[in-house]
């Protein structure tokens, strides 16, 4: 991975919009998922995901719901109804900080 | 695709709650997550024996693990204080604080002033002692620890400590001596009111608990 400290502030709006697309996920597979959409270039540790869940959790966002898997008890994670609308916000906040990031190092790409 | 058995999953377990992960919604997320990792390295082709895997896997991500059951008192905290205000700014808690005080000012007008004072001198420890015994009584599940209903428990003590300073102190002693009945009633009024928010705000993360963990209670 690059920097990662580059996609810290960015977690949030990755959770929620993964949330968006699949019904409920668990944290393991939010790892993955992520791994896998990056090509392994973005690996979410346990120690920053779990604490985002949990605070999203916590702010009402996310809704959890546990079950029993494979001899053990498994966390799914899933939107609420402010959790949706606030992914909306999220993702449109993130594409008008990559708009001025993309402004500020490449103009040129703006320009044309 | 190889799983763990139920004695590797109870190690697992085990081992996280020696590490002082004792609270159960944090920990069955860790187990489960140390448990995936575990059969996905199983599945790429590592022969060895589980708790080979498991010591390796530990030595490299402990450190991470343990981080994340810290940050998770502080979302657990910030959960009870918005349910708290959620709870202070609603019609029914306007309701409780405005029929506790129309109770205490009324039995002011039946009852001789010392008696009134001690009345209200008592009746906050009686609330107190009895949601502790509530609390102690239903709050705690055999089998899972909770963290946002034990956390609640240092918002009882708090409210227990400002109970025992007010009416054990010097200010206490002095509104009596100059009888400020009706300050003392709006004291004792807010005191009674914080530990039925309290209550209140507990008895709904029981039954939060209840709903997202129905499947294993």
């Amino acid at each position: 991975m690059g920097n990662s400290n580059l996609y810290k502030g960015s977690l949030t709006t990755i959770i929620l919009k993964l949330l968006e697309e699949h019904d409920k996920m668990y944290g393991y597979e939010i790892t993955q998922k992520v791994k896998e959409l990056t090509k392994g270039e973005l690996k979410i540790t346990e120690g920053a995901l779990y604490p985002s869940l949990h605070k999203l959790e916590a702010d009402g966002l996310l809704d959890v719901e546990v079950v029993k898997v494979d001899n053990r008890l498994r966390k799914y994670y899933k939107l609420t109804e402010q959790g949706t609308k606030e992914t909306v916000n999220k993702l449109s906040e993130l594409q008008d900080y990559i708009k001025t990031m993309q402004a500020l190092v490449s103009p040129k790409l703006i320009l044309e | 695709m190889q799983k763990l058995s139920k004695e590797d999953i109870a190690f697992i377990d085990t081992y996280l709650k020696n590490s002082d992960i004792v609270f159960s919604d944090i920990r069955i997320e860790m187990v489960d997550h140390v448990a995936s990792e575990i059969e996905s390295i199983i599945n790429e082709g590592d022969n060895r024996d589980f708790y080979y895997i498991f010591k390796d896997y530990m030595v490299k991500n402990k450190v991470d693990l343990l981080k994340d059951n810290h940050k998770y008192y502080k979302a657990c905290d910030k959960k009870i204080l918005r349910a708290l205000v959620k709870n202070v700014f609603s019609i029914k808690a306007v309701f409780i604080l405005i029929t506790t005080f129309l109770s205490l000012f009324f039995l002011n007008k039946f009852l001789e002033l010392n008696l009134f004072f001690q009345v209200l001198r008592a009746l906050p420890f009686v609330v107190f002692l009895l949601f502790a015994g509530v609390y102690r009584f239903i709050g705690r599940n055999k089998n899972m620890r909770f963290s946002s209903i034990e956390r609640i428990a240092i918002y009882f003590i708090l409210i227990g400590q400002i109970i025992n300073l007010y009416f054990q102190g010097l200010i206490f002693r002095k509104m009596v001596l100059s009888e400020q009945s009706l300050q003392i009633t709006i004291v004792t009024s807010f005191l009674i009111f914080s530990l039925v928010l309290l209550m209140q705000v507990f008895f709904q993360f029981k039954k939060e608990y209840h709903l997202k963990y129905k499947s294993v209670l």
